[in-house]
């Protein structure tokens, strides 16, 4: 089997191909490379004028995907009209339903200060309205006329009264009228003296006038509401010149607009019904520092409902498009908004003061960028930005409120009109399970921008990604690059992908060995960041993640982890996993058995029986025994027990990149044929025996790579891989040196004959046209293994045996 | 106005029954607040009330309602629990000063007139029959009130928040009938506050002429210098 040369295990760039020296010579690129068709999404979502094409950006961390984002759509923003600010003010009517006011862009603030204004004059100008000898004159002719009225009439009843000969006595319980006679009191004793005559019309005149004092008294209570309508009335006239004179001082363009107009006339009207206000105000005024001149009453609690709470405005430079927003904690808050409240006499009071903005109103006709997972994470804010999207509103709706923690007086604002688009950044998992399990996100989020890892590496792809480099280098006010330095730059990124013809789009990661690179160059003081620089940050990497790869190899080499890297045995074999730890994979040996006896057919992959096994591992094990069904021996029962085990594995093992590696252990067990330990081998199988690609290939064959060093190179050693993962290979360079001198080996292999003849030493074979597999060939002896256990067992059953012999397995 | 005060009085407060008497020590309680040197309650039992009942009589109530009057008994009982009152109020109004209680039966003017001798001032109670605060009413003979008088008039309008109204009275010796009776028909038809009536400068000195000016006037009524010896021992 042909042995893979040295420089087919990694694809160096040549600096020489590179167009400059250092990457200060090159051009800027701003734009990504090779995210055409995820960059081309980004902007047609934000082209696109229609709901619901909101956007969720998908792809893994690192490429650029939140600087995309934010770049294309601020390009775009510019374009788009700025749009109109929106404030709530008072509602006077329904003061628990603040009223949402939509204004043009830029004028919520001068409409704030315009009432600001509005206010603070007026609480100058109506109490001194009320105390002006003018109200004062008018006010005491009210009072008078009223008060004469009532007077008049108990004085024309006393004169009354007084020419009839009665008079007007006070008692504790009210009036009381009594004739007289002769300037005295006629007394009961003497009114019995009278005629008849005479105490008849002292009666009469008695009744009479009790009757019309009783009507003079009960005008009082009429006269007292009287005079309070004609005081109302004057006060309203009075606060109305005031108001009025200073509601029409509000700028004309203020005025021109058709809804604050309307607001002004509402707060002129209450304004005047409530001038009392004014002068509450003006009878609480502390003495202080400031004259009255420059005080603020405005900020006067009762003025409250004067106040224009601006919700959002709009930046209206020039330069200024729609907004651009983020939201870095989307709490259901801080998306919606929210309503606060402050305790007053132990209860939880509020108004519509109090009502603060969330993302939803700042990227209002505009733009709003979401972490997915930050938005799925925060309780109800994903239910709730839904519930905007839908409706194309913002309702503010307090999470204590709807789930009914808390009793208190709440308001109902006016929902604001949303337009806006919602671009949504996360990994495919998240794009998966939302599209799966949610019904409302293919509704609501139409578009998707799927950011590609890597992109091919051809030579004006190195170009764009030297140029890359070169930006991120200045942006960053990080030296300049040699070339070589690129170069070594460009090799990373290949390794990173996983692919010798591929790069990484995982620009961060490329960022961060930059800025350590540069660290290394600035302590040795030269000017630009070398190869030198770019490899020992790669190493101070390496270094600083391998402390348990460092400890496993030394359990290795202690034999306290039991891999053979020499000799040969049959069942046994060296397989190959990787570890990953965050950011950082490595690769180790695990030593695979497996045992084989007469049975019914089953084989038994222990790790699944312990459950240590994952589903994938299951399913190549189960290939493994469809392979052998299907291959050999096929005129008698598959009569095969056998047994697979990872030697001490006491984590879980998934993945089926060791089921080649078992099988092989399998046939050699069959075979009796002892496989060289040597080797380690990775690779998947399918029922056919054709070797499949497996991921990680490079950690693994570094893996057994240091195990062997470690050890002592023979030059016997080496990985067999499949074959298809040959242009994956992007090995470290002292594989790649340890290689190229003959001391270790890479062996592809497209197949198990082909695998088998490389571990044994022995022709795998082929059937002849009579259907046998050639005589001492690998197959042909596991056959002949495989026909003796049917044989057996066919004698097993005919000897009655069957059952007894306490082996408890399924016949 | 001037406004200023005139310095702690004594003063001697009169009434027929308590609702009277509650108008008078209300006004009293807004204008002298703990100024006061010394306050003595008179509660006089009118006779004329009581021989007044006949069949058809009925008391007309501050609303405008008819009642039936009440008897002797509930009179007297009605009395004794104005009395009560009016000692409880005049004691919360004192505070720490000094006050004093007494009551009468008879005619209610010439009583009080009897007990004030001596005091500053005479405050003659009497409830008011419409709730307009009205004006402060100055009555001095037409060459002017004392100082003392103008100032205790423009004192009580500040308090109130009530202009002050000045009515000449006439010296008695020269009085015309028909200028005493414009006199009371012009008080008559003023909405007042409360009357001052500056007592020694002459034109109120007979009783029947304070008790008209009273009656007219339809609210509590300050008589300064009561004895008719001025009304300058307020001062000081």
């Amino acid at each position: 089997m042909e042995e893979l040369p040295s420089e087919k295990l990694r694809n160096r760039c040549d600096p020489a191909t590179l167009p400059f020296r250092t990457t200060a010579e090159i051009e800027d690129l701003r734009d990504l490379i090779g995210q055409d068709r995820a960059l081309d999404a980004i902007r047609l979502s934000s082209e696109l004028p229609h709901r619901d094409f909101n956007l969720f950006v998908l792809g893994p961390s690192g490429t650029g995907r939140h600087s995309a984002v934010d770049k294309l759509l601020r390009e775009q923003a510019l374009k788009r009209q700025v749009p109109s600010d929106w404030v709530y003010v008072n509602n006077f009517a329904a003061a628990h339903k603040p009223v949402a006011m939509r204004l043009p862009a830029g004028t919520a603030t001068t409409l704030r200060r315009a009432m600001q204004d509005l206010v603070d004059d007026l609480a100058s100008d109506i109490p001194a309205l009320f105390e002006s000898d003018d109200y004062q004159t008018q006010r005491r002719a009210i009072e008078q006329e009223l008060g004469e009225a009532h007077e008049s009439a108990m004085t024309e009843f006393a004169e009354r009264a007084k020419a009839e000969k009665v008079a007007l006595l006070r008692t504790p319980m009210g009036f009381m009228l009594a004739a007289l006679h002769e300037g005295q009191i006629v007394k009961p004793d003497d009114f019995q003296k009278l005629s008849p005559e005479e105490q008849e019309e002292i009666e009469e005149k008695i009744e009479r006038l009790q009757e019309e004092l009783a009507v003079v008294l009960r005008e009082a209570p009429k006269l007292e509401k009287e005079h309070r309508k004609r005081v109302e009335d004057l006060n309203a006239n009075m606060a109305e010149r005031a108001v009025s004179a200073r509601v029409a001082e509000v700028s004309a363009e203020l005025r021109a607009i058709e809804s604050v107009a309307d607001y002004l006339e509402k707060v002129r009207q209450d304004m005047i019904a409530h001038a009392e206000l004014f002068l509450v105000a003006a009878s609480q005024k502390q003495e202080g520092n400031f004259p009255d001149a420059i005080s603020r009453s405005h900020h006067r609690p009762e003025f409250d409902r004067y106040v224009v709470n601006v919700m959002v405005t709009q930046n209206c430079a020039e330069d200024a498009g729609a907004p651009v927003e983020g939201e870095h904690l989307p709490t259901l808050d801080r998306l919606i908004g929210r309503i606060d409240h402050v305790s007053q006499m132990g209860s939880l009071v509020t108004n519509f003061t109090m009502i603060k903005p969330g993302a939803l109103h700042r990227a209002n006709g505009g733009y709003l960028v979401l972490d997915a997972r930050h938005v799925l994470s925060e309780p109800y804010a994903w239910d709730s930005l839904k519930r905007c999207l839908r409706n194309q509103s913002v309702s503010i709706n307090s999470l204590a409120e709807r789930l009914s923690l808390v009793s208190t007086t709440s308001l109902e604002p006016d929902p604001i009109p949303l337009d806006v688009r919602v671009v949504l950044i996360g990994d495919r998992m998240l794009h998966a399970l939302l599209v799966m399990l949610d019904p409302d996100f293919n509704e609501l989020f139409k578009i998707q921008a799927d950011f590609e890892e890597v992109v091919d590496r051809n030579p004006d792809n190195m170009v764009l990604f030297a140029r890359l480099i070169g930006s991120y280098a200045k942006r960053e006010g990080l030296r300049p690059v040699t070339a070589e330095g690129v170069a070594r730059l460009l090799d990373e990124a290949t390794r990173v992908a996983e692919d010798s013809e591929k790069l990484s789009l995982r620009l961060r990661a490329v960022g961060d060995l930059l800025r350590e690179a540069e660290h290394y160059a600035g302590g040795r003081g030269c000017d630009n960041v070398e190869a030198a620089d770019i490899e020992r940050a790669i190493a101070e990497k390496e270094r600083r993640s391998s402390r348990i790869k460092d400890r496993m190899q030394e359990a290795v080499t202690r034999e306290t982890i039991l891999i053979d890297t020499e000799g040969e045995k049959s069942g046994q074999i060296n397989g190959l996993s990787v570890i990953g730890l965050g950011d950082y994979r490595f690769g180790r040996p695990s030593r695979i058995t497996a045992r084989v006896r007469m049975g019914a057919g089953k084989l038994i992959d222990i790790e699944r029986e312990v459950e240590l096994g994952g589903p994938l591992h299951s399913k190549g094990v189960m290939i493994l025994s469809g392979y052998l069904a299907s291959r050999y021996a096929l005129d008698v029962p598959f009569s095969l027990h056998a047994s697979l085990v990872f030697e001490q594995s006491y984590g879980g093992v998934d993945g089926d990149s060791a089921s080649s590696a078992e099988l092989y252990a399998l046939l050699s067990a069959l075979s009796d044929l002892p496989i060289k330990q040597g080797f380690a081998v990775t690779g998947s199988v399918n029922q056919s025996g054709e070797i499949q690609a497996i991921g990680g290939v490079n950690e693994k064959i570094e893996g057994f790579f240091e195990t062997c060093l470690a050890r002592g190179l023979t030059g016997d050693q080496g990985v067999m891989i499949p074959k298809s993962n040959v242009e994956h290979l992007m090995l470290r360079d002292d594989v790649v040196q340890a290689v190229e001198d003959g001391k270790f080996r890479i062996i592809p292999v497209a197949s198990i004959d082909e695998g088998i003849e490389v571990l044994t030493g022995t022709p795998a074979g082929v059937r002849n046209a009579d259907g046998v597999f050639p005589e001492d060939s690998v197959n042909a002896r596991v056959e002949a293994k495989l026909r003796g256990y049917a044989e057996m067992r066919r004698a097993f059953a005919k000897s009655g045996k069957s059952g007894q012999n306490g082996n408890g397995e399924d016949q | 106005m001037s406004g200023g005060r005139t310095g702690p009085r004594r003063i001697l407060v009169g009434a027929g029954c308590f609702a009277d008497a509650r108008a008078a020590l209300r006004l009293l309680e807004r204008l002298e607040g703990p100024h006061m040197a010394e306050i003595h309650g008179v509660l006089v039992e009118e006779t004329a009330i009581s021989g007044a009942a006949m069949p058809c009589q009925r008391v007309v109530t501050i609303a405008g309602a008819l009642t039936v009057v009440p008897s002797a008994q509930q009179l007297r009982r009605q009395f004794e629990s104005d009395a009560r009152a009016f000692r409880r109020m005049l004691s919360e109004i004192a505070g720490s000063g000094k006050w004093s209680f007494e009551q009468r039966e008879g005619e209610l003017i010439g009583h009080l007139r009897e007990a004030a001798r001596g005091w500053d001032m005479l405050l003659v109670g009497h409830r008011k029959t419409q709730p307009l605060t009205g004006r402060v009413i100055l009555i001095a003979p037409p060459a002017g009130a004392s100082p003392q008088a103008a100032d205790f008039a423009a004192e009580l309008a500040d308090v109130l928040g009530a202009p002050v109204q000045r009515l000449a009275v006439t010296p008695e010796d020269d009085a015309d009938h028909a200028s005493a009776a414009a006199l009371l028909e012009r008080l008559g038809r003023i909405p007042a506050a409360a009357v001052v009536i500056d007592l020694p400068a002459g034109g109120l000195a007979r009783p029947d002429r304070l008790q008209a000016v009273i009656d007219a006037a339809r609210c509590p009524t300050f008589v300064l210098g009561p004895d008719g010896n001025g009304a300058d021992s307020g001062e000081g």
